[in-house]
């Protein structure tokens, strides 16, 4: 069990890694090819159609895998009144409540964004057309896996007790 | 008592939720109140391209839309996007209507999704800010908003224009800021989307026939009776009627309207000149969709 | 359905459990319950998030995390503290004054809070405003990012109406001049009221020193500007030349960024972007479930059928925006009311011009009244401060808000004198 658990951390960690690097590539990727598609256009007269729905590919990706450091951060908005109310020993058990409220539905989304993203494979992309809009889709089961994982490594380390003060910085 | 839902992109008031109005009365009626259809307008339940998606998936029942992201389904109907196809509306309608508008409609079927009839979106025509177009030399260097279709694209380039695609919702702004210099659509887009508000010049140069389509999930077309997929399919023609009227009227006053609000509009252009300069990519055209095919299109005669 | 998905997003709000979260369980549910296929689940999550002039949010989010590390943030605050610090409440005053000047650029609210907001929630705070204040305030201003032209539901009403989106922007800057002015005052006096903003005089710059060193990044607001009236942008991607400009001054004119300091930028960036689009998305999703109900089709049909009076008509479509704002996505809202509401509009002698800007006006405070204000949880991620606690700090804002929706539905002249100029009837 306690080498099980080891074994998630280090999975956890790798994974937060990779999921920083790709997030962080499609906010740079969509911005260099933004900046692209003006420059191209009106410097030097040669609009380019194909950068757009790259973009907004890209600021998918970002938002649906990139959601996972947001809830292994603990920063996903909520509204924290009841739980600040609840007497500190409620704290763990209403975590728990939390983190599994979450899992039921991320386990929603990712299987039928996953059933969504096959049943769609036969459509191409508009402005891309020798895409499938499968590998668009595919952006959301990615993401609810790894949230999923992020959910339970935060819910297994934090221990909301002795966090209570730090609760409100929330990422930084 | 089944209630099935069907929408539109565009406003309620145009040609395109009069289709959907219609049909919906027609199959209450034929079916007697067995099957109801609640519309939905102006994309509030999302755009064409979701819509058809959501009718392959079986999230939507019906759809009523333009041809434009058909291609992304059904990669073959793009032979319908070639500019200069067809003549006019007389020669477009009666080829979607004929025996190959048939076998046409029949191509949605392997994509889950059962095709009920065409109907009309409108011939498209170019707006600019910049000078009227009279011959296709006036084209070159134009930046034009158009649709995200390669066959226009490769097209639109051998014109020398430099297409630039562009969500819709951005395009006034655009047009009227000098983003880009025009943009292409069938009259009444232009007239209720206010593009005249911001462009000078109209040039009818008809460069190519946009089609509306009916469209239904198979699995549910499949479940219906004979009798009443033959309801649904009459009722889809009672709503192309419909449409077809509206698109004739409409034409009529949005030149008149657009005309008295100060815009230079051309109306007669000399075709064969568009349509000679286009040789190359037409070549290309005839290879990628079939020679024959593309020449059976263009060469149809009402009999 | 709708009454059920609206309970379980309100219980989830109670429990705590994430926003986003709460609201697509909402729909999954109410999805469940009407025995139709989940996956509308994803696709309308996906859908909500898939359009261009939504990638404003992320870049501008982006540029304002630059600009907060590069000192551009720094010595724009410094430069309006020196010209109205010595009014108590004048750095509140600046937030809004800034949001009117932003709001001329930028077509969305959101983009506005964040761009604007990165940079003055951290200086109200310094200056010893209440956090949740800063908050609130910075909610609330950027609502004129879409009163102010160029804004989208505009563009949006002039399309499903056929009223020209010309004479629509026009109409707008009156009621945005006004809004801005009234909240102006309004917080000047409630700084007082409260004791806030009372700032040392001795930190502060002479006005051309501060300006001096502001002026890289006075220019960056024209650079923007400059752009999208040049035709060289359109709004969306004036947010892409907004990071590209930020950073340029940052790294080379400021030089307070290095390279090393760009993936933690980047990664902030990215963490705010996301936790508000997750939201966008999954209120995209609540939006069409409830428009495909039929629900706000079917109070627009009550209205125009059950008011003939001209007065109480406005009145009774301003208190039931409000309350469909709390709850519908301002774009779907205007979409499927404006056709049914403003053939009414017009009959009853009302110009539609006005009734446009009637509806955007009280549509752009449903993205700041709770429990689904999404302008409210884009200032929370951005002031680091909780939701809760930003709602009692709203409430007079909103009232203000709304007195001046009132004024702006009875008093017509405000929308149409500047139109009546333009347009010479
Ligand atoms: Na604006
Ligand atoms: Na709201």
């Amino acid at each position: 069990m306690q080498a099980a658990l080891r074994y998630f951390f280090i999975f956890d960690k790798a994974l937060n890694a990779v999921i920083s690097v790709v997030a962080v590539l499609a906010l740079a990727v969509a911005a260099c090819l933004g900046f692209l598609q003006v420059l191209s256009r009106f410097a030097l007269k040669i609009p380019l159609e194909w950068t757009e729905v790259t973009i907004r590919i890209a600021l998918a990706w970002m938002v649906f895998v990139g959601a996972a450091l947001v809830f292994r951060a603990g920063a996903m908005i909520a509204v924290d009144m009841m739980r600040h109310l609840l007497p500190t020993r409620f704290r763990r058990l209403h975590d728990g409540f939390v983190t599994l409220v979450v899992l039921i539905f991320l386990a929603l989304l990712g299987y039928w964004g996953f059933d969504y993203a096959n049943r769609s494979a036969s459509q191409t992309l508009l402005g891309l057309d020798f895409i499938s809009v499968y590998w668009a889709y595919i952006a959301i089961p990615i993401g609810c896996f790894c949230s999923a994982v992020a959910v339970i490594a935060r819910f297994i380390e934090h221990d909301p007790v002795t966090d209570d003060d730090q609760e409100l910085t929330l990422v930084h | 008592q089944t209630v099935w839902r069907i929408n539109v992109s565009m406003p309620q008031d145009g040609h395109h939720g009069i289709a959907i109005d219609t049909f919906a009365e027609e199959v209450e009626r034929l079916t007697e109140g067995r099957y109801v259809i609640e519309t939905f307008y102006a994309g509030s339940l999302g755009g064409e391209r979701e819509s058809i998606e959501g009718v392959q998936l079986g999230t939507l029942e019906l759809t009523f839309t333009s041809t434009g992201p058909v291609p992304n389904f059904v990669p073959e109907l793009s032979i319908l996007d070639i500019p200069f196809l067809f003549r006019d509306y007389e020669h477009a309608r009666g080829v979607l209507d004929s025996e190959i508008g048939d076998e046409l409609l029949g191509r949605f079927e392997s994509h889950g999704i059962k095709g009920l009839a065409w109907a009309d979106n409108g011939f498209r025509h170019m707006t600019n800010d910049i000078r009227p177009i009279e011959s296709p030399e006036d084209l070159d260097g134009l930046k034009l908003r158009t649709m995200e279709s390669p066959v226009h694209i490769a097209a639109y380039r051998e014109f020398g224009i430099l297409p630039t695609p562009m969500a819709f919702p951005e395009v006034f702004a655009a047009l009227q800021q000098g983003v880009v210099d025009g943009q292409e659509n069938p009259l009444s887009v232009i007239e209720s989307n206010n593009f005249d508000e911001v462009q000078q010049y109209l040039s009818m140069t008809g460069h190519v026939f946009s089609p509306c389509v009916f469209l239904m999930n198979l699995d549910l077309w499949n479940g219906l009776s004979d009798e009443d997929q033959a309801h649904f399919v009459e009722a889809a023609q009672a709503g192309t009627a419909a449409n077809r009227a509206r698109v004739d009227e409409d034409e009529a006053t949005a030149i008149e309207t657009m005309r008295a609000d100060g815009m230079e509009i051309l109306e007669d252009i000399d075709r064969d000149a568009f349509v000679a300069a286009l040789s190359e990519v037409n070549a290309q055209f005839a290879e990628e969709f079939g020679a024959e095919e593309v020449q059976a299109i263009r060469d149809w005669q009402p009999e | 359905m709708a009454i059920l998905m609206l309970g379980v997003m309100l219980l989830g709000f109670v429990l705590s459990i994430p926003i986003a979260v709460s609201i697509g369980l909402a729909g999954a549910i109410g999805l469940m319950t009407a025995n139709t296929s989940l996956l509308i689940l994803p696709k309308e999550m996906y859908t909500a998030i898939d359009k261009f002039p939504l990638a404003a949010i992320p870049f501008f989010i982006l540029a304002g995390t630059i600009m907060e590390r590069g000192g551009i943030s720094l010595r724009l605050v410094n430069f309006a503290k020196s010209i109205i610090g010595g009014l108590q409440g004048g750095l509140a005053a600046t937030c809004v004054l800034t949001c009117m000047m932003f709001a001329a650029v930028s077509g969305s609210s959101i983009a506005t809070t964040f761009a604007i907001g990165a940079i003055l929630i951290p200086a109200l705070v310094r200056d010893g405003y209440p956090r949740p204040y800063a908050a609130a305030l910075q909610a609330s201003s950027a609502e004129l990012g879409i009163i102010i032209p160029p804004s989208i539901p505009l563009i949006l009403y002039g399309v499903s109406t056929e009223v020209s989106i010309g004479e629509l922007f026009i109409g707008g800057i009156g009621p945005g001049i006004f809004v801005g002015t009234v909240m102006t005052i309004g917080v000047l006096i409630y700084a007082r009221l409260k004791g806030f903003g009372k700032v040392a005089k001795e930190d502060r710059l002479s006005v051309t020193a501060a300006g001096w060193r502001a002026l890289p990044a006075l220019c960056l607001p024209v650079v923007i500007l400059g752009g999208i009236y040049s035709g060289i942008t359109t709004p969306t991607e004036a947010s892409i030349v907004a990071v590209f400009a930020a950073l340029l001054i940052g790294m080379f004119i400021y030089r307070e960024i290095s390279l090393p300091d760009l993936f933690p930028i980047f990664h902030k960036a990215v963490m705010s972007t996301v936790m508000i689009m997750i939201i966008i998305s999954a209120a995209g999703l609540f939006s069409y479930l409830i428009t495909r109900a039929g629900v706000p089709n079917a109070i627009g049909v009550y209205l125009r059928d059950t008011l003939s009076d001209p007065i109480l008509f406005l009145l009774a479509v301003n208190v039931v925006l409000l309350f469909i704002g709390m709850f519908v996505e301002t774009n779907s809202s205007i979409l499927v009311l404006s056709p049914i509401l403003v053939p009414v509009a017009i009959s009853m002698g009302i110009d539609p011009v006005h009734f446009g800007l009637i509806m955007v006006v009280n549509l752009a405070m449903g993205m700041v009244t709770p429990p689904l204000g999404v302008n409210v949880y884009a200032a929370c991620t951005v002031g680091n401060v909780a939701f809760e606690k930003v709602v009692p700090r709203l409430l007079p804002l909103l009232g203000l808000m709304f007195a001046c929706l009132m004024v702006i539905t009875y008093v017509p002249q405000i929308t149409l004198t500047l139109r009546d100029l333009f347009y010479s009837r």
